[in-house]
This record gives C-alpha cells, structure tokens and sequence, in this order.
C-alpha cells in the first residue's frame, strides 16, 4: 500500500510546483528554507496531535493489553496503582504536553513494559530499515528508470508495451503477495531462510547481510521501480517533445547527447522527486515486508507497539519516522531545485 | 500473522522452578561454550522482564529458566522441592512453614536466605505492584522468618492450593537487594539454571548456563531466543538449520515439519476451547437449555472440523492429576432426541432460542471455525448462535463486563483446579459476573477443597465440582488443543510440559 | 456526475468523439474496462449468491483438494471452495473500496475545492492537515485507525478514506487554483455572478476529470490496501473471506497446495490490473491534452 499514495502525491508534488513560482534568487532560496522549516515543524506538531489522538481512542489500553481477560482478576486498588504507572490516570493535556516535552529535550520515552528507552530500540531497528529502504531504492530507480528509457525510446511500439506491462505488473502485485511467494518458494521448497530472526549489519557480516536483504529488497524494489518507470516514461516523452530539444536535434547534435544532455537532464527533476518520496515512504510502509521476511525493522517496532498499547514507543517512533520523511522531502526539493537547470544557470 | 501470534495464554503457565547456588554465575559461565547453544525460534518477543508482571507465555517462558520459586513442577506438573527443600501445613492449614535450601546464590553471586523470599511475597502482595499472582496468595496475613533458611506464611484462611500459586513464575523470588534497587526491571537476577545475558528486542534474547545451579551441571552453554514472526518462517529457520527448535502452535504449520532429521513433540496444553454461558441471562438460567445445549453439541466434531483432530475433548479440569472424565458428562455422546426432550421440558418445545454469541478474532486461529461448527450444530435443535466477531480489545472488555449470553473463549488452564476455577465459580469469585454461575454447594466444595491437604481427598472433591458443572451445564467445555515443539534430532533429553514451562531446558544436551 | 459528459468546457478540445469512445480505443482502455467488469460482474454474482459453492461452507472430507470439475480453484484447509472464496473475497474488497474511495471523493474534493476557491486561511489549514497525513507513514496510519475503530469491512473503508482524503483534496485543488484567476471567471465576478454558481457552472466541470482519474486509481490502491490489512488480520474478519486473508492462510500450505495462494494473489493482481488500466484509459480520455500520446 505505500504505491498508492507515492503516485498521487508525486503527481501533485508536480502540479503545486507549477503553480508556485519557480526559485531565481539566494534570497528566495534563503526565504524558501526558513518557509520551508516552518512547515516541517508544524507538520510535525501535527503529526504528534495526530498518534497521541489516535492511540486513546484505540479501545482497550495497557492495562487490557498487558493482561488480556485476566485485567478481570484485578482488585481497584492494583487497577488504580497499574494506571499510575502508565500515566494514563493523568488528563490528555497533561500526557501530551509531558510527552512532547521530554521529546523536544532529546528523551523519546521508554517502554514501560520492557524498561528499554525508545532511542535505544530505534537505535538498533532504523539501521535495519534505512538500509532495506535505500537497497529497494536503488534496485528500484535503476530498473525504473531503464523500462522507462526503453519505454520512451519509441512510444505505442512494441518495446514500448513491453516496458509498461512490466510496469503495470509490478505496480499491481501486491509486496504481501510477492514476499509471501518468495518466502514460500524459497524457503519451504529449497530450506533456504537467512533470516532466522537476528539482524546482520554489512560490517558484522557483509555475506549474511546481503543474503538477508536481498529478497526483501527485491519485493520493495519492484513496488519502487514500477512508479519511477510510469514517471520517467511520460517526463522523457513529454521532455522529447519540447522546442529546445527539438532544436538541439535540428543543430545537429547527436542523439546520445541530446538524450544525456538535453532530455535525460530535464526529465530528472521528476524523477528524483518520485525516488524521493518513493524513499521517504519505505521508512514507514516496509513494515509488511519486514513482517514478512522477520527484519527486526522500525515498521514492526510500531506494530508491536501498537498491539502493545505502548503509547510512548508508538508516538515517538512514528515522530521519529515522520521526522525521517519530512528530511527526505526536504532533501529531495533541494536536489531537485539543485539540477533544475532553470535555477542553475541563473 | 498477528492472528496466532500474540496467544496470550496469560495465566496458564505455572511451575517451572530453578534455582541457584553457591560461587558465581554470570560472567564465569559466560565463557564456557561447551555443551553449545540452543537456538529458539518462537512468534513473538517477551514483552517484560518482570517475573511477577510477565503475562505474556513468552515472557513467563523465558523468565522462568532465570527464576526460582520456592516449589516447583515436574513433567507431571506435580509439585516438588525447588528452593525450598521441604514445607508443612499446620494449623489446620493456616500456617506454611518452608526450610529453604541452603547454600543456593543468585546469578550476582549473593546469597539467598529467607528475606529474598519476604521481600519477594512482600512485594506481590503490595497492591502499588500489580503483580498478577497476587489474588492467588492474597491469603497471607504476615510473613515471618524465624532464620535465614525458614520462611512461614500465616494464612488468614485455610487455602492449600496456595502451595500451587507459589510454584508459578509470577511467584519468582527476586533479591532483596535487587527490589530495593528495582534492577531487576533491565537486568534480571535469579537462581534458575540460566542466566540472563543480553536482549535485543524484537530479535533475539540470550541466556548463557548458570555454572552455580543448585540443581546440578547444566549440559547447554546458554540458550537464545529469536522472534521470527511467523510460524512458517520458524518452519524454515528450523529447516534451514538457522534454530534448532520451534515453539509452534498451529498444527497446520507444525504438520510441516517432516524430514531431514527434524521432529514434532506434542504436548497437550492446559488451556481449554470452551462455549461460555451467560448464566444468568433467559433462558439460560434454566438448567434444562443448558442441557439441551450439552446434547446437542457434538464436541469431537467441533475439534475436528476447527482444529482438524489435533487436540482431546475435555471436562472442567484439565490438569493431568485432576483431569476430568469427560465419559461421565451428561451427554457423552452427542443426543438430538435427548437434547429435544430438555428444552420440551424447558418450555421451547420447537427451540427458538437466540443467544448472542461473542468470538474473539485474532488472539487464536480457531475461534470462528469453532464458533460456526457449534452454530450449526446447535441450529439443528432450534437454538439459533448470532455470532459477533470481535477484536481483541472489544471481547475482552464485552467479556469482562459479562455482555454477552454465549463466549467462544480458550481460557488458561491452571496446575491446581482450585486457582482454576475458584476465581469463576464461587459467588465471591473476581470473574463470577463473567463465569455466570455460582451456587452454595459450590461454594461449599470449593472450601472443602482449599481446606485439604491429602491428594486423595482433593481429587474426590475436584472430581465432584467437575461433576456438579457439567450436570448443570454450566458451561459447554469442548477440547484442549496441543502446543508443538519442533526440535532438530540433535536436541535430545528435552520434555515439553502442558504449562508450556521450558525448565526441562536444564538438561537438555545438544549433541 | 452529469459534469462527466462535458469535459469539453475545459478549452475548445476537439471532440470528434466523447470520452467514452476515447476510452474504447486505447488498449488500455479497452483493457480495463473489460476487467473492471468481469471483477464487477463476479462481486454482483456474490452479492446475489450465485456461487457453485457457500463460501464459507466447509466440506471437511474435501480438504486441500486440487482444481477440478467440482472445485475449480481447488479448496483450502476446511474444505472450503476457493474459487466462491475469491469471488466473495473480490467482493468485499471492492466493496471497502467503493466505500473508502467515495467517502474520501467526496470530503477531499469538497475540502480542496473550498481551499482552492476561498484561499486564504481555509487553504492553509486544509493543505496542512494534508501534509500531515501525508507525512504520517501510510500503512501506519490505516493501521493505528483500525485498531481505534476496531476491525470490520466498513472501519477498514473509514481508514483508508482518511488516509485518501489529502489526495483528493490535492487534486482538486489544483485546478481550481488554475482556474480562480482565469478570465472567464474574474469576468463571471465582475459580472456580479454568485460564488455558487460559479462553482458549479464552471468550476466543478473542469475538477471532475482529474477527480474521476482519481477515484479509479484509489479504487486500485484501495483494494492493494485493503488486502494488505487483511493480510496483517486488521481488516476483514473470517469467517468473510478475504482475499489478504487467504494470502495469509496460504502460507502454511502454499508449499504443498500452491492454489491455495495461486488463486488469491491472481484474483487480487487481476482485480487490481484491471483497475490501473481503467484509470490510466480514463486519464487519456478525459485529457485531451495528454491524449495525443
């Protein structure tokens, strides 16, 4: 489900850029930045309201979730004491201003189960998730970006139809599906499971590393690829038919250069802002594959955390991912206003 | 995958009983390797290091190789001398006397004596605790240690099932010093066989063998825990040789495991699948529809069809030293006239009964296949089950508040039917309002049961309140389903117990 | 939706034919709109139960048989016959997506026409709640709103609505945005034209392509969703069947009795193929700009 609202947004991170006005000045890009601060800031606060609402509506609370049905065998006096404990016999206000302050000092809470603070559990899941993300990314954008090429190199022709087939497989075939099959192909026929549970880094094990990462990588990957190559496809179409493309044909120019130069180069801006925002949503939406092929990764810290009713673990590790996703953007906008040729040459 | 994952069979565990002694454990144990290390593959992680607040069976699991208690459970969950190397009821089962084992130490090296075991009751029956045992030994009025190796516990009633509650993992006796200091909460100090070393969480959890165990050498150099989320994936960790063993409970998956010298043990749990009635709600207060409903149903067709076989129909008590015979229920064999007769005789000559009817979903796989299976049946008396299927939170808290006429429900099973039951079928009973029933001659058997200490007379009295239940119909008790160990043929001397305890992890070889 | 038949108002587009014979000449199209109604067709058959077998029914002497005469997809665990599964599990994925898609169709729309035509304070507020959502990680969100509302067919269509809204709104936002300052409609205020009927005489036309563009796609996206969360066991509950859910039981079999997870994820990649297409024929059609592609 993270191909849905990656098109979308792509689109009309595309459509709001053509209406706004487009950069020229340091002083705008100055002005831009600080615009640009301010709206992460409050999309963060806003993110924050968001969890810690949604989390006391979810029925049920620590105490039913750490005790199930047995909640029934408590007497008032260890119900009253238990829900001290959690903090959830304080007023919302109280619960939410104690959490955001102890985040804006640099503590993230802990797990009042297990004792573990959420810095130290985010310390050793998000490796594991960045570096599923950037893996995905990568195998994804080049093979995007190649079946777009190949796509746009003749429209409506047959290698055209072939290259957004693939596309349009990859972008309908589930990743729970994909993982599921690999999963049960692989590893129930040929035993073959690398991931028994613990976490690889490259520089503990490079050779288990890459064998933990490379089904799941290749599940995500493909989800990636098929949004790059739809939008590749249609920026490298719509790039070719422009007049100064035309133009650096009629000079004579050869077509590898004008492909390079001239279309390739336009057609990037599009491009890097779908990578990008392909990146920044994995940071959040692997936790199905992660789930599926026991990545010890921050999607499932969530969905733990959530069947936990650990409030403090689900409300800091989500700002953590949303705080991810807002950087990811905002490094993609400034890549993206880096190569846009208009802004450069100024 | 979280519909099998989080069984949270809270409070069926009980038992397992370790405990240390003398010279170090933690760090000299931690270089020996021989005897190598069992690798565990098991759905989900512990969720608390606390021995006496760990509900989840993977926290009680693990914590119970870390922890002694003052007794302990065998194979045959009888209870046998753990820190405590004998006990005695007097005063007319008022007072409990235990000599504790000498020269036992925690995994820091620090003595246990007799204040680590009043520290640790002292802190259960603190309210401010929450400690889940603590209804279970709330009988004790005061605690004295008369020297460092006796402990008495003065009993404000009668209540020899007490003996049971203490042999349970959330009865761990922790050290003094460690309560004081609340270390425990991160880094757990007991007198089990192994020894707690590190913990990553939401991959894996290692223990290393406690060299000082008061219970002799144990084979394995340490144990560790991975969680790999789904039963199929452990299926293929343990394929690949990745772990060794497989904690599995859904007998599709564990009929996976064939070959390549890989092996199933089987163990019947003590939890129970059951039909709960409400009672107290019409027409279920009349013991006649509640007989219909035990015709009616043919339990072995339930198992079959929700659980494919894999499991034994059931009574009341699920116990092996208790366990009721199911043969002596009203209708051993399922009976459609009979069932017609009863509910003629409850004035429902052509049924047209409805009962709403809550399920749980996701908590276990069978729930809704169990509920459909006794739907249908039960439609062929006229009585009509309006299934709700509901999320976790939801059932718990429509079960809790006793908002419903019928609950599908697998419900821990406990070693003693006392703590089983008590808390259900007495009409002081914290979980009364749920259970729905409650009569005086119950009440009066429950006491005579809490009052006796001699094996023999216990079980004539279980045997009687299994009997009174299933003649009232009070509830429709259907089968107990197995829990699965898939071992690798390398793993030799293991025995799984119904509790779902690993203590039998102390002698285990690897070879 | 009589704002479908005249997208012509956008500019002077050639209109030899109308969307809709558009439509039928690209493959695409013609495609997808063949799929999306055999998918729709199948639902309707579920819907008035006209299955070779009860859904839920469980045959327990026919379990984990392979695709025959009786059973054409074979059968599962219990006997159950998989093909009336992944009809009726097709069903009720298309059911939470119509519900989902149109409920965050209709609050999105109306919110990002109201931002994009009032401007000003309302379009701050509004294209901030949506960045919000949007920087809130999807998956997570549609799963903290089902575990709030509980699971169940009709709160899984409230979650992914919730987490559709901000699309909507972006959408049809955008042209309003293009549109506010056009001359046609600085002419219509100073004629004196009401803000209404300037909404509904000349912008609403110009917003319903891209919003009907749209709708197919989340419909695609929705039912993706929608299995997913089946799949983790927050959507539908059995004994409904599910096409996530089936995924999800496969697993335990599928090495053993591949139909049993053959059958599903061809039934959700038909579904969902379909889908694309549709959108992606309704996207040519209705642009007559991007049509000559």
């Amino acid at each position: 489900m993270t191909e849905p609202l990656i098109e979308a947004s792509a689109q009309q991170l595309v459509d709001v850029d053509a209406v706004a006005p487009t950069g020229r000045l340091p002083a705008f890009l100055r002005h831009w930045l600080v615009a640009r601060f301010i709206w992460s800031i409050a999309t963060l606060v806003g993110v924050s309201i968001l969890v810690f609402v949604i989390l006391r509506v979810v029925p049920g609370n620590q105490i039913d979730a750490a005790f199930g049905t047995e909640a029934g065998t408590l007497t008032p006096a260890q119900h009253a004491a238990l829900a001290h404990y959690y903090g959830i016999d304080r007023s919302l206000w109280s619960q939410y201003f104690s959490w955001i302050g102890s985040v804006l000092t640099g503590n993230l809470g802990i797990a009042l189960n297990t004792h573990l603070s959420v810095a130290s559990m985010t310390r050793s899941a998000l490796p594991v998730t960045i570096e599923l993300a950037l893996l995905a990314t990568i195998l994804g954008t080049l093979a995007g970006v190649a079946l777009g090429l190949l796509s746009a190199s003749r429209p409506n022709g047959v290698r055209d139809t072939v290259g957004q087939s693939i596309g349009l497989l990859a972008l309908s075939v589930p990743s729970f599906v994909l993982g599921t099959a690999i999963v049960t192909i692989v590893a129930a026929k040929f035993n073959y499971f690398p991931n028994g549970g613990e976490y690889r880094a490259p520089w503990q094990s490079l050779s288990e590393n890459v064998q933990q990462m490379v089904f799941p990588a290749l599940v995500l990957g493909i989800a990636v690829a098929a949004p790059v190559m739809r939008t590749t496809r249609s920026a490298m179409i719509e790039v070719g038919s422009r007049d100064f493309v035309r133009t650096a044909r009629g000079k004579g120019l050869s077509a590898a250069r004008v492909l390079f130069r001239h279309v390739l180069g336009n057609a990037a801006i599009p491009i890097v802002t779908m990578v990008g925002i392909q990146f920044g949503y994995l940071l959040g939406g692997a936790v199905i594959v992660e789930q599926i092929f026991a990545l010890p990764g921050i999607g499932r810290q969530v969905l733990q955390a959530i069947e936990d009713r650990e409030y403090a673990v689900v409300q800091s590790t989500v700002l953590v991912i949303a705080a991810a996703f807002v950087l990811v953007n905002f490094l993609t906008d400034l890549t993206y206003r880096w190569i846009d040729p208009r802004v450069r040459e100024q | 995958m979280g519909r099998t994952r989080t069984r949270r069979l809270a409070m069926v565990v009980l038992g397992l009983a370790l405990i240390a002694s003398s010279a170090f454990a933690g760090s000299s144990a931690a270089r020996s390797t021989a005897g190598g290390t069992l690798v565990i593959g098991r759905t989900a992680d512990v969720n608390t290091l606390d021995p006496q607040k760990a509900t989840a069976f993977q926290a009680v699991q693990t914590l119970g190789l870390i922890y002694g208690t003052l007794v302990q459970l065998d194979s045959k969950l009888s209870i046998v001398p753990g820190l405590a190397t004998s006990w005695k009821f007097t005063d007319n089962s008022q007072t409990l006397t235990f000599n504790l084992r000498p020269k036992v130490k925690f995994q820091n090296g620090a003595p246990f004596t007799s204040a680590d075991v009043a520290a640790s009751l002292n802190r259960i029956l603190n309210p401010a605790t929450a400690a889940v045992a603590r209804s279970n030994i709330a009988d004790i009025q005061t605690i004295s240690t008369p020297g460092p190796l006796t402990v008495v516990l003065h009993l404000a009633d009668p209540d020899v099932p007490i003996l049971a509650a203490l042999a349970d993992v959330n009865t761990s006796i922790l050290s003094a010093a460690d309560i004081q200091s609340g270390s425990f909460t991160t880094r757990p100090n007991g007198t089990g066989p192994f020894a707690f070393s590190s913990w990553t969480p939401n991959q894996s959890l290692k223990l290393v063998r406690n060299a000082t165990y008061w219970g002799g050498k144990v084979p394995l150099a340490g144990v560790q825990f991975r969680v790999i989320p789904d039963e199929t994936s452990v299926v293929s960790a343990l394929k690949a040789n990745q772990i060794q063993m497989g904690l599995i409970s859904d007998p599709l998956v564990a009929r996976q495991v064939s070959g390549g010298g890989l092996k199933v043990l089987r163990q019947s749990s003590l939890s129970y699948h059951v039909l709960q009635l409400n009672d107290r709600h019409a027409p279920l207060d009349k013991q006649y529809v509640r007989l219909a409903i035990q015709c009616a149903v043919d339990r072995k067709q339930v198992l079959d069809s929700a659980a494919l076989g894999e499991g034994q129909v059931t009574g009341p008590i699920t116990s092996p030293a208790y366990r009721s015979n199911p043969s002596q229920r009203p209708c051993p064999k399922p009976n459609l006239t009979k069932a017609k007769k009863f509910l003629a005789a409850a004035g429902y000559p052509n049924g047209g009964i409805t009962l709403n009817t809550i399920v749980e979903t996701g908590e276990y796989a069978t729930a809704v296949a169990e509920a459909q299976s006794v739907q249908a049946q039960l439609a062929k008396i006229g009585i009509t089950l309006n299934l709700q299927t509901l999320d976790s939170g939801t059932y718990v808290q429509r079960w809790l508040g006793a908002d419903f006429d019928a609950a599908i429900a697998l419900n821990g099973g406990r070693v003693d039917p006392d703590t089983m039951y008590t808390r259900y079928f007495t009409s002081t009973g914290n979980l009364n309002k749920v259970a729905g029933y409650a009569s005086p001659k119950l009440d009066t058997l429950f006491a005579q049961g809490r009052a006796t200490s001699d094996p023999a007379k216990r079980q004539a009295i279980y045997t009687q309140i299994s009997k009174t239940l299933e003649g009232q119909g009070v509830w429709l008790w259907m089968f107990t389903s197995y829990d699965y160990y898939a071992i690798s043929s390398k793993v030799k001397n293991f025995v799984p117990m119904a509790n779902e305890s690993l203590l039998y992890l102390r002698q285990t070889t690897l070879g | 939706m009589s704002a479908i038949a005249t997208p012509a108002t956008v500019a002077a587009a050639p209109r030899r034919r109308g969307w809709f014979g558009r439509l039928l000449q690209s493959p695409s199209g013609r495609i997808g709109l063949v799929l999306t109604a055999l998918v729709a067709l199948a639902a309707l058959a579920a819907v008035a139960h006209l299955l070779p077998h009860d859904p839920v029914e469980q045959h327990p002497l026919d379990r984990l048989l392979g695709p025959s005469s009786r059973y054409w997809l074979g059968t599962d665990q219990f006997g159950r016959d998989i093909f009336s599964r992944c009809i009726e599990g097709a069903k009720s994925s298309l059911q939470v997506a119509l519900v989902a898609v149109g409920l965050a169709g209709a609050v999105g729309t109306v919110a990002g026409i109201a931002a994009g035509f009032f401007g000003g304070v309302l379009d701050g507020i509004v294209m901030r709640i949506a960045d919000v959502l949007f920087a809130f990680p999807a998956i997570l969100l549609a799963l903290a709103i089902v575990s709030a509302l509980g699971s169940g067919w009709f709160n899984t269509a409230i979650a992914i609505a919730i987490v559709y809204v901000p699309i909507f709104a972006r959408v049809a936002r955008g042209p309003v945005l293009a549109l506010r300052d056009a001359d046609f409609i600085r002419a219509g205020r100073v004629l004196g034209f009401s803000s209404p009927r300037l909404l509904f005489r000349h912008i609403l036309p110009n917003v319903a392509a891209p919003v009907i563009v749209q709708v197919t796609l989340s419909l695609s996206w929705a039912i993706l969703t929608e299995s997913s969360l089946s799949f983790l066991g927050l959507g539908t509950q059995p004994p409904e069947a599910s096409l996530g859910l089936m995924v999800s039981d496969a697993r335990a079999l599928a090495a053993d009795y591949w139909w049993t997870l053959a059958a599903p994820a061809v039934a959700i990649t038909l579904a969902v193929v379909g889908l694309n297409l549709l959108g992606d024929g309704l996207r040519d059609a209705l642009d007559p700009t991007r049509a000559r592609d």
